[in-house]
């Protein structure tokens, strides 16, 4: 029942953005009762975040699983790029599955409320800082210096999302755009040789004042 | 009613009339803040015309539509930056700066506008996702602008010898700023510190240069010391 909720939510969501869609709807296409559906989730927007969390959550613990196992291994027996072409190559995958779940998703953060309980700003942070131990792990081991870590993920997860999401500003209408293994394969390079070769003595120095307090986001109203 | 108090404002209205670009501005200042609140469909144009202090008429007298004043609000500042920026340093000899200066004045710069109407280009992003608008003549306002930024990467690429896919990169490099522009949100823990606006600059600049320049060199398989 939950996986038929899932799935009839992000097919409405996605075409209908969450405004436009109805939890009686929803439950209607999922062959359930409405009750049912509150039963499961609680509220719509509870619905909107598990449908649009849950397979984004699945891949970050997948793939950490996966880097884990690679980490045990000896750093000789894994190319360099591995960890990052199944980076970029999966969360692009995902990104571009759930295109329009992600729009929906932008568009009810910026103005529904009701969306934005339950923690929902910043939700993606939870799942990135859990990247920072294996991406720290593995920067050590090949000897690569002056990565600030916490923001080089996130600044590849907004590289690639971007190519995800926002295709249509960033590619020129009505000409061919590059398939998706050149765009992977240049995400990839980027990622690659930007981690491997910073000068050495380029150590990473954070600065006392560097976060200050004035740059703390703010919390959703 | 404007009568008795002398000094009055009513009588300098007509005494400092507006010129048409002074009249543009307004309008433009009252419709990003109004569009960045409410998005598209929540901003009416009678609203943005009265927050500029202009009459509805003037407002389409200038913009046509509503969804073309949209257009311009957001793209005219997006424009002017990359434009500025490339004329800037198309005519300078490559001799003259290392990779990262022009790098860094792209990323730099690009950021800060971005981050500064963030919730603008926000509105663009989801009223096309959602709402016809189909009046906006353009489907993807930042194509020329890409085109210009990437005969800039591609003349530095041939001048300093590195490969790569020079179409693609140029996307790639503004897809990183935007990302992390416009979903700082996401990315960050709301309540919690964030990063300073020079680390986020700084790493990306990191990325782009030296994952511009090395594309010929192996990446060390392990550390060597």
């Amino acid at each position: 029942v939950r996986r038929l909720l899932l799935e009839s939510a992000r097919a409405t969501f996605a075409a209908k953005g969450y405004a436009g869609s109805s939890t009686r709807e929803i439950a209607e296409q999922a062959g359930v009762s409405e009750a049912l559906l509150f039963r499961h989730f609680g509220t719509k927007a509870q619905l909107f975040q598990r449908a649009i969390l849950d397979p984004f959550n699945e891949f970050v613990n997948g793939y950490l699983e996966d880097w884990r196992e690679h980490l045990s291994s000896s750093v000789e027996s894994v190319e360099p790029e591995v960890p990052s072409r199944n980076y970029v190559a999966g969360l692009y995958d995902l990104l571009r599955e759930h295109r329009e779940l992600i729009m929906a998703l932008v568009a009810a953060h910026a103005y529904e409320v009701g969306v934005a309980g339950n923690g929902e700003g910043g939700m993606l942070s939870g799942a990135l800082d859990r990247l920072e131990e294996v991406v720290e792990a593995e920067v050590s081991r090949r000897g690569f210096t002056g990565v600030d870590i916490p923001v080089a993920i996130r600044a590849t997860f907004g590289m690639v999302m971007a190519m995800a999401v926002l295709d249509d500003w960033l590619f020129p209408p009505g000409r061919r755009r590059p398939g998706r293994d050149r765009i992977v394969n240049e995400m990839v390079a980027f990622m690659v040789h930007g981690l491997a070769h910073r000068p050495p003595g380029d150590e990473v120095v954070i600065p006392a004042g560097a976060e200050d307090a004035s740059e703390v986001v703010a919390l959703p109203s | 009613m404007a009568t008795g108090t002398g000094e009055a404002a009513p009588g300098k209205a007509k005494a400092t009339r507006r010129t048409p670009e002074e009249v543009r501005e307004l309008l433009l200042g009252a419709a990003r803040a109004l569009f960045a609140a409410r998005g598209f469909a929540g901003a009416s144009t009678r609203d943005i015309a009265l927050k500029a202090g202009v009459s509805e008429a003037l407002l389409f007298r200038h913009f046509g539509t509503k969804a073309k004043l949209f257009e311009r609000a957001i793209l005219d500042p997006i424009n002017e930056f990359v434009h500025a920026y490339v004329e800037e340093w198309r005519n300078r000899s490559t001799a003259d700066h290392d990779a990262e200066s022009v790098t860094r004045a792209y990323i730099d710069g690009f950021y800060r506008l971005l981050s500064e109407h963030r919730e603008l280009v926000m509105a663009l992003v989801t009223a096309q996702a959602y709402e016809s608008l189909q009046e906006v003549s353009d489907a993807s306002p930042l194509s020329h602008l890409l085109e210009e930024l990437e005969s800039l990467a591609g003349a530095e690429a041939a001048a300093r010898g590195f490969h790569f896919d020079v179409h693609v990169a140029t996307r790639v490099a503004m897809g990183m700023v935007m990302g992390m522009a416009l979903l700082d949100e996401w990315l960050f823990q709301p309540g919690r510190r964030k990063p300073s606006r020079q680390r986020i600059v700084d790493e990306m600049v990191a990325f782009m240069v030296h994952g511009l320049a090395h594309r010929d060199e192996a990446v060390p398989p392990a550390t060597t010391g």
